[in-house]
């Protein structure tokens, strides 16, 4: 499966979103609003914009989207200090082309998202015991790799979210990820040095927004890696695991490794 | 033929085709929509249909009560009745005015000792409005009435966003009746709440199925809950309730952390983690798998309204869909000693 997924300024209006990826091919395309995940009742059809704006009226956290052929795109809308963004992802439905991702981050240049990206990001799978504990080397997602801490601390199994806070860094780069002008400058980082490591760069919008692709098949993240992590390492002002892995080193118990990981969020 | 007074058939279902091993209550072949006139609809009399936006019918549900527009209430039809009332699927107007009225609640405790006159006064006030600590306010109580009373959930999510009021278990005396609050989406979506509803009333109908025959509506569920739920029955017992406050204390304690009772808030509702610290909001999930309902949203929503990141503490076994994960920052203990078991 693969998630793309966009910020913006939390004063983006979604129902202006919800417009414009109304214009998406008819594959992502969606068609329902819920909101609760998976739940789509057939009368909640997003080309009724009256009902829509009612229900958008009640759910100003979020809510999903549903193509008929039940890709998902998620809007959190959160509030509170320190979250200046709203998101939006996308999960591709299985069996649909993963170029449809670069569709949909291009489709809402026009609102001017401050980062987006595309990358690997299966469902996992449970293992032999049905368990669904994975270490950072059983990951099969690039994102997981690049932005989950994993660490066991007695019988606690521990996921941490990391370098996410786009007003701290850039959070990584990815197989495609889609980098404004604006962001780049907030933390310093000079496009070139980024898209020197690209297979291609495409300008965006009003030329502020660069998409860059780092590999050509979302897939072959694995080979890809290395070179990436390198890369994240090298640039100032974008995230890298490696500094979290690095100040973890020796923490034994829960509020050590959460007050370690505050840092890195 | 369909029995009114006991919500159920009296010849068996004529339609061999109707049973699915997916969902072991469509064997029994004398009740009437798997005992879910709210959430299902019978037409031909042979086959449930599973129809979501009969939840948006639930007005018009004669086989559980009636709805009287002129007065904006439920009237039930029957003496005992579960009624399981869903947010996400109805207009919200239809949430607010309900009310039990005393003929419905008044008989809970007719011959009430001290405490259960306290406990009704605390069911009274759990159904009046939020509590500033609904999980504080568990009841224990007993009752021995008639039995003439309603046994709700009531999901105020309308209202108050954040829970519902649910029977957690009681015996078939109507002894060790204990009531609680918790957030909980009912509907199989936030598994909590709904696995721990499930088992409760699963075991609530069976007992009462060899009784009086009265109407229990069960919440929404998926056929592949519906097989977990027989290897639930007759596990009310041990207290569910009891049983997701046990693994939440130890949980905490093993981490060094107190229960939390300090309530957040955001534009869409409350909700009231179950550990705060100064930069992680914590919710505790002993289920068998966790989605991104409303609920959920509310709840990281406001942690992150409160400056911190949100943690789902849940099972080494628990499902937990990309959405939630998303919902929770990626921030997720896993342990052995919580959800389903090998």
């Amino acid at each position: 499966m693969i998630k793309a997924k966009l910020y913006f300024d939390r004063d983006t209006n979604p129902s202006v979103l919800v417009e414009t990826l109304k214009t998406l091919p008819e594959l992502i395309q969606p068609a329902y609003f819920a909101e609760d995940e998976g739940k789509i009742i057939k009368a909640n059809r997003l080309d009724d914009n009256e009902r829509f704006l009612a229900f958008l009226k009640k759910n100003p956290a979020g809510f999903f989207l549903y193509a008929e052929n039940r890709t998902c795109i998620d809007f959190t809308a959160t509030s509170g200090s320190g979250n200046n963004y709203s998101d939006v992802t996308l999960w591709l439905a299985n069996g649909l082309s993963s170029e449809l991702a670069a569709t949909f981050l291009k489709c809402v240049a026009e609102h001017k998202p401050v980062f987006g990206f595309a990358c690997y990001d299966p469902e996992r799978v449970p293992d032999a015991s049905g368990g669904y504990v994975i270490s950072h080397d059983g990951v099969c997602s690039e994102y997981d790799h690049r932005n989950t801490h994993f660490i066991t601390l007695g019988k606690n199994n521990i996921e941490s979210g990391i370098g996410r806070k786009l007003d701290k860094y850039i959070p990584g780069v990815y197989w495609l990820t889609l980098l404004s002008d604006g962001l780049l400058a907030e933390h310093g980082v000079k496009l070139t040095d980024l898209a020197a490591d690209a297979i291609s760069t495409e300008t965006l919008g009003d030329d502020s927004l660069h998409l860059l692709r780092f590999f050509e098949n979302p897939e072959d993240w694995k080979d890809n890696a290395d070179r990436l992590d390198n890369l994240c390492e090298r640039v100032e002002g974008v995230f890298s695991r490696r500094a979290v892995e690095a100040a973890v080193v020796g923490v034994t118990n829960f509020l050590e490794y959460d007050d370690i990981i505050a840092n890195w969020r | 033929m369909y029995e009114n007074r006991h919500g159920r058939f009296t010849a068996v279902d004529p339609l061999l085709a109707s049973g699915n091993s997916a969902n072991p209550q469509t064997f029994n072949r004398f009740s009437f929509v798997l005992g879910n006139p709210i959430n299902f609809a019978d037409p031909t009399g042979l086959q449930v249909g599973s129809n979501l936006e009969m939840c948006t019918d639930t007005k018009n549900c004669n086989a559980v009560g009636h709805y009287d527009a002129a007065t904006n209430r439920i009237t039930l039809n029957h003496d005992i009745a579960i009624v399981y009332i869903t947010t996400s699927d109805f207009d919200a107007s239809f949430l607010t005015p309900i009310e039990v009225t005393p003929s419905q609640m008044g008989s809970i405790m007719n011959e009430m000792t001290p405490v259960e006159r306290e406990g009704r006064t605390q069911i009274q006030k759990l159904l009046a409005g939020f509590p500033e600590d609904p999980f504080g306010e568990a009841i224990s109580g007993a009752a021995k009435g008639p039995p003439n009373f309603l046994i709700s959930t009531w999901n105020f999510g309308a209202m108050v966003s954040t829970g519902s009021i649910n029977v957690n278990s009681f015996k078939s005396d109507w002894s060790n009746l204990e009531f609680g609050f918790e957030y909980s989406y009912i509907g199989g979506v936030e598994k909590l709440g709904c696995s721990t509803q499930i088992e409760c009333n699963w075991s609530v109908a069976s007992e009462l199925a060899t009784g009086a025959a009265p109407a229990i509506v069960n919440p929404v569920f998926a056929s592949s809950e519906l097989t977990t739920l027989g290897d639930l029955g007759g596990s009310v017992a041990k207290g569910p309730l009891a049983r997701g406050r046990a693994s939440e204390a130890r949980v905490l304690d093993d981490l060094g952390l107190p229960k939390n009772t300090q309530k957040v808030s955001t534009a869409e509702g409350n909700a009231i983690p179950d550990a705060l610290t100064s930069t992680r909001s914590i919710e505790i999930k002993d289920c068998i798998s966790v989605a991104c309902t409303r609920q959920i949203r509310i709840q990281t929503d406001a942690a992150r309204a409160s400056g911190r990141e949100p943690l789902l503490i849940t099972g080494e076994r628990t499902h937990v869909t990309q959405q939630a994960r998303e919902a929770f920052n990626n921030n997720i203990i896993r342990r052995s000693d919580l959800g389903p078991q090998p």
